[in-house]
């Protein structure tokens, strides 16, 4: 297997588990959402960022650009266990919508944290962690407007 | 028959070269919730039992265990209940084998401290439960819960979850995790609402090879 196949491989891996975390994650929270399609919204955008991500590096990135893939593959995938942190909040009695809040915030933050690690351990530039921290305000900012109509 | 009996011991042993085995116990708060918003406090209790740790790749380990553990809650009534308890204490006994695959990294520094985070199903089987009621005069009194999904029983028998790792590995066979396992199956039999295990370790866990 060549390393380019190996990265291919390993991105559609982390991305397609990072998908049923994220949609489960989804799902335990659906008393939180007022349709069905608000949930699809929801995970629409939660994907969306990536999916820009994505399309941007096979573009703009050159010969790395599956190996950049995986890296942030990998950020998302981490992101998305980082959602299951949901339980063990709920251990503390905290519970309903606070306890859907708090597992977001570890996983925003979590994925802030790895995103940045990733771009600067493998040499990418650090426009690519602005533009992702850009896609992923924006898609905070849908989710509580569009989504849930919090502002 | 000789050379495949030759060949597989040399597989076997190259196998075990990566992999050590190990025991572990540790301190558990657990407690059950009721999906009704109800919740009982937690429960005090202690598990111990086997380990086997493998290198699956340079930065990940797979850990099964076999271990005992102690799950349940504690309950109190209404301080002036006609049977004048205080608390009782619903104590469920598993028998559990997680199987969390580990992300281990020392961070750039030394091998002989490493870090471990780690997610994997298990799955538990109450061997017992006991009902053991605390009441103010200082008197106790104990009974068994009815395990199974008829409609007499009171816990169902299997429980199927999440078990999450996070910790240390000191020296290479010294383990210190926090793990927390939530159980995903409903246990109540009977009733409409959803009773769920919690399960929060700190383990101390010994690996007799480096």
């Amino acid at each position: 297997m060549t390393a380019q196949t190996k990265n291919i491989a390993l991105s559609a891996i982390y991305f397609g588990l990072s998908t049923v975390i994220t949609g489960w994650f989804i799902f335990i929270g659906k008393d939180f959402y007022s349709s069905f399609n608000n949930m699809a919204l929801s995970g629409a955008i939660a994907g969306g960022k990536w999916g820009l991500q994505i399309f941007m590096a096979l573009i703009f990135v050159g010969f790395r650009k599956w190996e950049f893939v995986k890296e942030i593959g990998f950020v998302c995938l981490i992101g998305s266990l980082l959602l299951l942190t949901y339980y063990p909040i709920g251990f503390f009695g905290i519970t309903n919508g606070w306890q859907f809040i708090y597992a977001l915030a570890i996983a925003v933050l979590g994925m802030i944290i790895l995103y940045y690690r990733a771009i600067i351990n493998n040499g990418f530039p650090i426009k690519w962690f602005i533009r992702w921290v850009c896609c992923l305000a924006i898609a905070i900012i849908l989710q509580l407007t569009v989504v849930f109509h919090i502002i | 028959m000789k050379k495949i009996l030759i060949t597989l011991l040399v597989a076997a042993s190259s196998v075990t070269v990566y992999a050590q085995l190990g025991v572990t116990a540790g301190l558990n708060i657990a407690k059950y919730t009721y999906n009704n918003g109800s919740e009982k406090k937690s429960l005090t209790s202690f598990n111990g039992g086997l380990v086997y740790r493998t290198t699956l790749s340079k930065d990940f380990k797979w850990q099964p265990e076999l271990v005992f553990t102690g799950k349940g809650a504690v309950s109190t009534p209404p301080a002036n209940n006609i049977l004048g308890v205080e608390k009782y204490k619903n104590k469920l006994n598993y028998i559990e084998f997680g199987s969390p695959f580990i992300y281990n990294t020392n961070f750039g520094g030394d091998d002989n401290l490493t870090f471990d985070m780690g997610l994997g199903p298990y799955a538990a089987y109450l061997i017992s439960a006991v009902n053991k009621a605390e009441k103010f005069d200082g008197t106790t009194t104990k009974r068994d819960f009815a395990i199974g999904s008829g409609t007499a029983d009171e816990f169902k028998a299997m429980d199927f979850g999440l078990t999450y790792v996070v910790g240390v590995i000191v020296q290479k066979n010294i383990g210190v995790h926090l793990k927390y396992d939530q159980g995903l199956r409903n246990l109540e039999p009977n009733y409409a609402v959803k009773l769920h295990t919690g399960n929060f370790a700190v383990n101390l866990t010994y690996y007799f090879n480096k």
